[in-house]
């Protein structure tokens, strides 16, 4: 849909193709950019489930006459929607049961109870933060409604966010609007969902545990930031199954995993934030989409040596089609991240470690092979344009040569394209030897970091000039 | 008695204005139509099939393919997007069929 509204914005008429299950999402994308109602050719039935034979019958019988009519002939009308709500307008009146019901069914709730955000707890959310409620952070690219003050309050009021809590919801909406992170992608069908990794000195004081269970809701501030990204995904970048969300499974909201800081400074390694050029004096919320996780369990060994395999067998398992954003839809985005328990940490922090170490070595040991990887970007999944074989792709200078060392189908590959593409952070039980290997989205949510600003904001003051008399 | 609430809207208004589209062409005989692909869902299988339909319909239609402007997805699409609109016009595009949204 973007390249048919660039296409419009310079005046030249366009017709986008799209499965009939995408109709609503690509109805969405152009609304949210000011293009509502833009053609579509809608193919019978989704293309990646027909031999060549149907498909092109279907297209024949269908969808060509589709397109002519969207390229010729009267312009299509405007059926903009003009009749929403202004932000102040109190859009339900009830018992709590009553507004938990309406929000709910106008697709406004993640399902569980909501706290009705009335205009007093809204105001008096920001009461002390110094924000001016109609300040913008931006415009969310999905659906062109303005990240402001104000909508971050009321779904905080929702999730039951603390408003200490602001300025972490604040920096997760800076990176919603910066177009590195992709957050226009949140819905896409392999229904990646975000992790929220917290650092700094500051997440004991506002609530955050990085302790037993950190990825299971149970600690309020680890639960209830969770809960709010979904909320405002849902509210204001329109991530609902009737507009942008074609996840075909999604995952439940996940809590805040905040890193273990105790242990990070008694190893001295760098946390996740600091990997991405914050100190460890910042407070950082940094955040990516995950597509899959898999647990490391019982991990047996006293020795990095004894361990490494096993860690690297996980993060090679938990990376399959994700490999395409090495090559295909992403370009050297593939980043996965290994979350160790303090134990597993220390492990390798006591036989002297450092964490590009460990970087090196899951880098050698994470390997699958040559006719797998290709298998995932191609011939299983359709990802990449051409089927293109790694030592072609080595060949073109696409990717380093550790990806064609020989012509062996079955020589072994490594699932990034070098060590430091290995992200690893440290949570979880203390005392317990577990692991836990997520795969990202690539572009559709990449890493994104940004310093969490305590200050409270200037934006009400007052100020005078100065008298020229004094 | 029950308390009850008065709640706020959780939603924000659209800061995007919405925009004229395109006037649409009275033909596509003798036209320049520009195919756009995500490189993703068998585009490399219908763009060919669609372009020897449109040839037969349109006297003189004239197609840029999609190898002409690239992958319009993935890393390098916003950049790839952004130029789209000096592409076309400098390319004398009238007309642009994109895909594949799946």
């Amino acid at each position: 849909m973007r390249a048919s509204i660039s296409a419009e914005s310079a005046g030249i008429p366009s017709v986008s193709i799209v499965c009939d299950g995408f109709v609503g999402q690509a109805r969405a994308t152009a609304r949210g950019l000011g293009h509502d109602g833009l053609p579509l050719a809608v193919t019978v039935g989704h293309v990646d489930a027909q031999s060549a034979e149907e498909m092109i019958a279907n297209f024949i019988g269908s969808t060509v006459d589709q397109i002519v009519e969207g390229l010729i002939g009267d312009s299509p009308a405007d059926d903009t929607d003009n009749t929403e709500p202004a932000a102040l307008d109190i859009v339900a009146t009830g018992t709590i049961d009553e507004i938990n019901e309406r929000f709910c069914a106008l697709g406004w709730s993640d399902g569980n109870p909501i706290i009705p955000p009335t205009r007093e707890r809204v105001e008096r959310y920001l009461a002390d933060s110094g924000h001016d409620p109609w300040k913008t952070l931006g415009v969310a690219p999905s659906s062109g409604r303005d990240f402001t003050i104000w909508s971050i309050a009321v779904n905080a009021v929702m999730a039951g966010c603390r408003p200490e809590h602001l300025p972490v919801l604040i920096a997760l909406t800076e990176i919603m609007a910066d177009p590195a992170y992709g957050s226009e992608h949140s819905g896409n069908t392999t229904g990646a969902d975000a992790l929220i990794v917290l650092d700094g000195p500051n997440a004991d004081a506002l609530g955050f545990d990085p302790g037993p269970g950190v990825q299971r809701e149970g600690t309020h501030a680890n639960t209830s930031v969770g809960r709010w990204l979904r909320l405002y995904l849902r509210n204001v970048l329109g991530f609902t199954t009737d507009e942008h969300d074609k996840a075909t499974f999604g995952n439940p909201a996940r809590p805040v995993l905040a890193e273990d800081h105790t242990c990070l400074r008694e190893i001295g390694w760098p946390s996740i934030a600091e990997q991405f050029g914050f100190r460890w004096s910042d407070d950082v919320v940094t955040m990516a989409r995950m597509n899959s996780g898999v647990v490391i369990g019982s991990v047996f060994g006293s020795t990095p040596e004894q361990i490494i395999p096993y860690l690297a067998n996980g993060l090679a398992r938990v990376s399959a089609w994700d490999l395409t954003h090495i090559h295909g839809i992403g370009t050297d985005q593939y980043q996965p991240l290994l979350v160790l328990s303090p134990l597993l940490a220390r492990t390798f922090a006591s036989a002297g470690w450092e964490l590009d170490d460990v970087q090196d070595e899951l880098f050698r040991h994470a390997t699958i092979t040559a006719r797998t990887f290709e298998r995932f970007i191609g011939d299983w999944t359709n990802l990449t344009a051409g089927l293109p074989r790694l030592a072609d792709l080595v060949a073109a200078g696409v990717l380093p040569p550790a990806f064609a060392e020989s012509a062996d189908p079955d020589r072994m590959v490594p699932i990034v394209t070098r060590p430091e593409r290995l992200l690893v952070g440290v949570a979880g039980d203390p005392n317990r030897a577990n692991a836990y290997a997520f795969s990202n989205d690539g572009p559709h949510g990449w890493w994104t970091a940004k310093r969490i600003d305590h200050t409270p904001a200037s934006d009400l003051v007052c100020s005078l000039p100065r008298s020229s008399s004094g | 008695m029950e308390a009850t609430y008065e709640v706020m809207w959780p939603r924000s208004s659209r800061g995007i204005q919405p925009r004229r589209r395109a006037d649409r062409l009275d033909t596509l005989a003798g036209r320049r139509v520009a195919f756009l692909w995500d490189y993703l869902f068998r585009g490399d299988e219908l763009f060919p099939v669609l372009a020897d339909q449109l040839t037969d319909r349109f006297e003189g239609i004239e197609i840029v393919d999609y190898p002409v402007f690239g992958n319009l997805h993935g890393a390098d699409e916003k950049e790839r997007v952004g130029r789209l609109p000096e592409d076309l016009r400098t390319r004398g595009v009238d007309a642009v069929v994109s895909g594949m949204g799946c």
